[in-house]
C-alpha cells in the first residue's frame, strides 16, 4: 500500500511542475545581433564586420585604434571577416540572422538591400558625416530622400588594360583597330559581355550609343518608374558594336587578368581597379592603361562608357538603439578621411572623400584612366535587370546577323523590364 | 514480457484476418515466371492467329512485342495502381478504426488504474511496480507538455498562416545622448515557423503513439493482475533490451536519424513546393505563405516560359542519360575485351593507364579539361599555332559542340569503371561456349551478340539502371565543364537563373537554388526529378533481362 502511494505521489509531483508549466507558453522575442557587455555608455559590444579582399587586416587595425580614441568609451570586440563587395548583399538578404554588423557592398545592390530592409536609416550625425564625400558618391547612398549608407569608395569602374608590345598607343582609342592588332598577334581580347555579371560591361555599349536605362524607387527600395530606351535604333547600334567583337574570334568572355598569361593569351582585359597589381605583375613595363575605345557603325564613332559606380558600407538593423547607435559611429569612423587615406595606400582604392579627391597625390596610373573615360553614374536597377540584358547579349554572340533579330530580342527584353517593378 | 508479446500478435492477427489478400488479388500482382511465360505465349497465340508464334519470334522481335505489350499494359496499370492506392487507404482506415475501438473498449473494460492512466501516462505500470515502463511513460508526458507549452503550440498555431508579423524597424530617441536612432523588431519568420511546425507535427505523432502504447499496457497489465500471473519487473525490463527486444536496441538509432535526416527533410521540401518561398519571400522581412497548386499549375501552362525550358532540359536529360550510360556501357565492354584479348601484351599497363582517371578526383580532372577546351584554352592555341585553325573552336560557346563535348568527355571518365566492372564478368563466360559456336561457324559478331552481349546485360542489368538514374542526376560532369551553359536565350532567366543548353534538370536545380533562390520552383523540379527517375526505374527494371529468369542465360 505504501508503494502504491508513493507511486501516486510520484506521479502528481512529475505532472504538477508540467501542468503549471502550461501558461506559460509565450514565446519569448529575440533580441537579435551579437553580445554586449558592461553598463551605461562604456560598453564593449561584440561585432561581426565584412570588408573587401585585402582589407581586414588594416580594418582590424582601424577598429582597434576607433577603441582608443572614441569620446564614448565604447569597446568594439570585431571579427572581422573577408566577404567580396559582390557577394556581402546577397548573404546579408539571404541568412540575415548571421549577417555582420557592418558590411562592405558594391552600390547597385543598395535598393535591394533596403527593400528587404537589411539596412536601417542613418541618423542625422551619420548623414552629416555622408557629405563630406563628392556629390556623386553622395546619391549612391541614397534611396529615396534617405541616406542609407556610408561611402566608402569612388572607383568602381573599367577601362582597358593592354599589352603595348601588341596594341600601339596610337590605336588604344579604336575597338576596330585594336582587334586588327589582336587578330595579327593571334591575340585575344578579354572583355566579359556575356559570362558572369557580363551585363555590367556589357551596358557600357549602350550608352556609348545615347540609350538610358534609368530606375525610379520609393523611399522603400520598392522600383515605381523606369525609362529606358534600349530598345531602339541606337540600342542596335550597339549590339552591332558588340558584334563586332564577338565575331572578331578575338572575343574573350572574361574579365581575368590571368588570361594574359594563357595559352592564347589576351592582348586587353577590360577590368577595374581592383586588377591593377596582377596586371602590372603580368605584363610589367609592357602594361598600359586606357580609358575603352570607341566603335564604329555606320561610319560614325561611338566612345564607349563605363559606370562609375561606389563601394558602400552598410550596418544591418539592430534591435539595441544604444549599439546601433554606436555601431554607425564606427561607421563613421571607416569611412571618414583619415581611414580612406589609409586604404588609398594600402591597396589603392579610390576614395569618396572631397578633400582626397581634390590630394594630387592621392592618384594611380588606373585611377587617372578612369577619371580620362567617359562614364555614366551607376544608379539602382532591379536585380533581375541584369539577368534580362544578358539575354539580349547572348542573342547576339549566337551571332545572327539580322537586324529584325536583333530588334526582337531588343523587344523582349524592353517587354519583360515592367515585371521587373515591384 | 512473453504474455504481453503473445496479446500484441494476437491482436495484430486479428487484424491481418480482416485486412487479408483474396487469393484471386494475390494472384494478379505476383505472377510465377512460368505463368508469365505462359501468358506471353498465349496473349501472343491471340494476337497472331498461330499456336506458339512468339517463340518463333526472334530476340529483337521478342523485346519489341514484350515492350508493345508494356505499352499497351500501362492503362492497365495505372489501374492496378489506383486499385492499390484504394486497398492501401482502406486497410489504413480500418486500422485507425480499430485502434480507435481498442481505445474505446479498453476504457470501458477496464480497471480504474488503466482510466487513470488514460491521463497520467504510465500510471497503472507505476502503480504495478514497472517503475522503468512508467517513468518513462510519464517523462515522455511531460516533456510533450512542456515542449507543447512552451514552444510547439506557439509554432503549430502559426503554422497555417506560415506567420503574420513580420520583422520591422521603428525610431527610438536615446534621451542621454540626443539622438535618433532605428532599432529593429524580431517578428515572425516564416522558414522556423514551417520547420518546427513540421518537428511539432512528427512529436505529436510520435507521442499519440506513445499514448496508444501506453493505453495498450494498461490493459495488459489488467489481463495479467485478472490472471494473476506475475508482472515483468523493471530487471526483466532491462534484460529484455539487451536480449530479446535487442533488434529494438539496435535499429532505436537509425530510425531516429532517418526520421530526422531524412524522412523530415523530404517533407519539407515536398511543402515548400505549396508555398510561395522565393527571392521575394524571404520569409523573415516579407513572409512566404501556403499557395495550393500555383507552383504545379506555373510548370505545367502551356508555353510558359518555365514549362518550355523544363520541357527542353527534360529531354536533354534524357538524351544525355541515355548515350552517357550506354556509350560507357558499350566502349568499356569493348576496351575490357580487347585488352583481354589473347596476344596482347602488357596488360596490366592498359588496365593502369585507364584506371588513373579514376585515381584523380573528377572536380580537378573535369574542371582542368573545361579548360584545356576553353576558348583561349590549350587545345585552341596549339591548334591554331599548328596553323589548323584560324580562330578558336567554341567548344563550350556552341549549344550542339558542347553537348557533344560533354558526352565524350563523360566517355573518358567512365570507360576505365566499365572496363574494370566487365574484365571480372568476361573472365566469368565459360569458354566452352564461345568454342561450341566456334564449331558451329559463327563468327566474332554473333558471338558477341549471343553469347557475350545476353551474358553481360543479365549481370549487369542492374548495373545498367542505377547508371542510368545516376546519369539523370549527374551534377559533376556537367556543371564542371559547362556549368549547365551556353545559355539559350530562348528560354528566359527565371529569376537569374538561366537555362544553358547543356543543362540537366539537376543543374538547373542548382542554379534555380543557389542563383535565384527560387525555393518553390526547386522544389517542384526536385519532386518531377523523383517522378520522372521513378517512373523510368519502373520501366527500364521491367524490360531488363534479370528481372525474368535466370535459367535463360546462365
Amino acid at each position: 500500500m505504501k508503494k502504491k502511494l508513493l507511486s501516486m505521489l510520484l506521479c502528481t509531483m512529475l505532472a504538477l511542475p508540467v501542468a503549471l508549466c502550461a501558461g506559460c507558453g509565450e514565446e519569448s522575442t529575440s533580441t537579435g545581433g551579437g553580445n554586449s557587455t558592461g553598463g551605461g555608455n562604456a560598453q564593449t559590444y561584440d561585432i561581426v564586420v565584412w570588408v573587401g579582399e585585402g582589407t581586414d587586416v588594416l580594418t582590424k587595425n582601424q577598429i582597434a585604434k576607433f577603441n582608443e580614441e572614441n569620446e564614448w568609451g565604447v569597446k568594439f570586440n570585431a571579427r572581422v571577416e573577408i566577404v567580396s563587395e559582390s557577394k556581402a548583399a546577397g548573404d546579408v538578404i539571404s541568412t540575415p540572422e548571421s549577417a555582420a554588423d557592418i558590411f562592405c557592398f558594391a552600390q547597385d545592390q543598395l535598393a535591394r538591400l533596403v527593400a528587404w530592409q537589411r539596412l536601417g536609416a542613418l541618423n542625422p550625425a551619420s548623414v552629416e558625416a555622408v557629405n563630406l564625400s563628392d556629390e556623386g558618391s553622395v546619391q549612391a547612398t541614397k534611396i529615396g530622400d534617405k541616406v542609407r549608407a556610408f561611402p566608402l569608395t569612388a572607383d568602381n569602374g573599367y577601362f582597358m588594360y593592354y599589352d603595348k608590345r601588341v596594341v600601339p598607343e596610337e590605336h588604344v582609342g579604336s575597338l576596330e583597330a585594336i582587334i586588327e592588332d589582336c587578330k595579327a598577334a593571334k591575340k585575344n581580347f578579354s572583355m566579359n559581355l556575356t559570362g558572369e555579371g557580363g551585363s555590367w560591361y556589357a551596358a557600357s555599349f549602350f550608352y556609348a550609343t545615347g540609350c538610358k536605362s534609368e530606375w525610379q524607387t520609393d523611399e522603400d527600395g520598392k522600383f515605381t518608374t523606369h525609362e529606358d530606351t534600349f530598345d531602339s535604333p541606337e540600342g542596335i547600334i550597339a549590339l552591332k558594336g558588340m558584334q563586332k567583337l564577338f565575331k572578331s574570334g578575338t572575343y574573350q568572355a572574361s574579365a581575368e587578368i590571368s588570361d594574359l598569361t594563357t595559352a592564347i593569351p589576351s592582348a586587353v582585359v577590360v577590368s577595374g581597379i581592383w586588377s591593377y597589381n596582377a596586371a602590372k605583375t603580368a605584363l610589367g613595363d609592357n602594361l598600359g592603361i586606357a580609358p575603352l575605345p570607341s566603335f564604329n557603325v555606320d561610319g560614325k564613332d561611338y566612345q564607349l562608357t563605363t559606370y562609375l559606380g561606389r563601394k558602400l558600407l552598410g550596418v544591418t538593423p539592430q534591435s539595441d538603439p544604444y549599439r546601433a547607435l554606436y555601431i554607425q559611429k564606427l561607421a563613421i569612423y571607416l569611412t571618414g578621411e583619415e581611414c580612406q587615406r589609409q586604404r588609398f595606400e594600402a591597396v589603392k582604392w579610390g576614395p569618396s572623400n572631397s578633400n582626397l579627391q581634390a590630394d594630387p597625390t592621392i592618384t594611380t596610373d588606373a585611377l587617372q584612366a578612369l577619371a580620362a573615360s567617359k562614364t555614366t553614374p551607376q544608379g539602382q536597377y532591379p536585380t533581375n535587370w541584369w539577368a534580362k540584358l544578358e539575354i539580349v547579349t547572348e542573342t547576339v554572340r549566337k551571332g545572327t546577323d539580322d537586324e529584325a533579330t536583333l530588334s526582337a530580342a531588343l523587344h523582349t527584353y524592353s517587354d519583360s523590364l515592367a515585371g521587373l517593378k515591384d | 514480457m512473453n504474455n504481453q508479446d503473445t496479446y500484441t500478435e494476437t491482436e495484430g492477427g486479428g487484424q491481418s484476418e480482416e485486412l487479408a489478400v483474396t487469393p484471386e488479388e494475390q494472384s494478379e500482382e505476383f505472377l510465377s515466371p512460368q505463368e508469365e511465360q505462359g501468358e506471353l505465349l498465349a496473349a501472343a497465340d491471340k494476337e497472331q492467329g498461330g499456336p506458339n508464334d512468339y517463340l518463333r519470334l526472334s530476340r529483337l522481335g521478342k523485346m519489341g512485342y514484350k515492350l508493345k505489350r508494356f505499352f499497351l499494359g500501362i492503362p492497365h496499370w495505372f489501374a492496378q495502381l489506383g486499385r492499390d492506392i484504394w486497398r492501401g487507404l482502406r486497410s489504413f482506415g480500418l486500422r485507425i478504426a480499430a485502434c480507435f475501438r481498442d481505445i474505446f473498449m479498453t476504457f470501458k473494460t477496464g480497471s480504474w488504474k488503466t482510466r487513470v492512466s488514460y491521463l497520467v501516462m504510465g500510471f497503472h505500470n507505476l502503480f504495478a511496480k514497472q517503475w522503468l515502463r512508467g517513468l518513462l511513460f510519464l517523462l515522455f508526458e511531460g516533456v510533450f507538455i512542456v515542449y507543447m507549452a512552451l514552444w510547439g503550440g506557439a509554432w503549430l498555431s502559426k503554422f497555417g498562416t506560415l506567420g503574420t508579423v513580420a520583422t520591422h524597424t521603428e525610431e527610438v530617441l536615446l534621451p542621454e545622448l540626443g539622438e535618433y536612432v532605428e532599432r529593429q523588431i524580431i517578428g515572425d519568420n516564416s522558414f522556423k515557423i514551417l520547420l518546427y511546425g513540421l518537428i511539432t507535427i512528427f512529436f505529436i505523432a510520435a507521442f499519440l503513439y506513445t499514448w496508444y502504447l501506453n493505453v495498450k499496457q494498461s490493459r495488459l497489465l489488467d489481463e495479467i493482475e485478472r490472471s494473476g500471473r506475475k508482472v515483468q519487473g523493471s530487471k526483466d525490463d532491462l534484460r529484455a533490451v539487451v536480449d530479446k527486444q535487442f533488434h529494438k536496441t539496435l535499429l532505436a538509432l537509425p530510425v531516429f536519424g532517418i526520421v530526422m535526416f531524412t524522412i523530415l527533410p523530404i517533407v519539407f521540401m515536398i511543402l515548400v513546393a505549396f508555398t510561395n518561398y522565393d527571392s521575394m519571400h524571404d520569409g523573415y522581412v516579407n513572409l512566404f505563405t501556403w499557395v495550393g497548386l500555383d507552383n504545379f499549375n506555373s510548370l505545367f501552362a502551356f508555353g510558359s516560359e518555365v514549362s518550355v525550358a523544363f520541357g527542353e532540359i527534360l529531354a536533354w536529360t534524357l538524351i544525355w542519360a541515355f548515350f552517357a550510360t550506354f556509350s560507357n556501357y558499350f566502349l568499356g565492354m569493348f576496351v575490357a575485351m580487347m585488352i583481354n584479348k589473347k596476344g596482347i601484351r602488357v596488360k596490366k599497363v592498359w588496365r593502369t593507364i585507364l584506371v588513373m582517371t579514376i585515381a584523380i578526383p573528377q572536380f580537378i580532372s573535369l574542371l582542368y579539361v573545361s579548360n584545356l577546351f576553353a576558348h583561349n584554352g590549350i587545345i585552341n592555341g596549339l591548334l591554331m599555332k599548328l596553323g589548323w585553325i584560324k580562330s578558336p573552336i567554341p567548344f563550350w560557346e556552341n549549344g550542339t559542340l558542347a553537348r557533344i563535348m560533354v558526352l565524350v568527355i563523360n566517355i573518358w571518365v567512365g570507360i576505365p569503371y566499365l572496363m574494370l566492372i566487365t574484365t571480372g564478368i568476361l573472365m566469368n563466360i565459360p569458354q566452352d561456349l564461345y568454342e561450341s559456336a566456334k564449331i558451329d561457324g559463327a563468327n566474332a559478331f554473333q558471338q558477341f551478340c549471343k553469347i557475350t552481349l545476353p551474358y553481360m546485360l543479365f549481370v549487369t542489368g542492374p548495373y545498367l539502371l542505377t547508371s542510368f538514374v545516376s546519369n539523370i542526376n549527374n551534377f559533376n560532369v556537367i556543371y564542371l565543364l559547362t556549368q549547365g551553359g551556353p545559355i539559350n536565350p530562348a528560354w528566359g532567366d527565371f529569376s537569374g537563373a538561366k537555362a544553358g543548353e547543356t543543362s540537366i534538370l539537376i543543374t538547373w536545380l542548382f542554379d534555380i537554388t543557389n542563383s535565384a533562390a527560387d525555393y518553390k520552383l526547386a522544389s517542384v523540379i526536385g519532386i518531377m526529378i523523383f517522378v520522372v527517375v521513378s517512373v523510368l526505374s519502373l520501366v527500364v527494371f521491367y524490360i531488363m533481362p534479370s528481372n525474368k529468369r535466370e535459367d535463360d542465360y546462365s
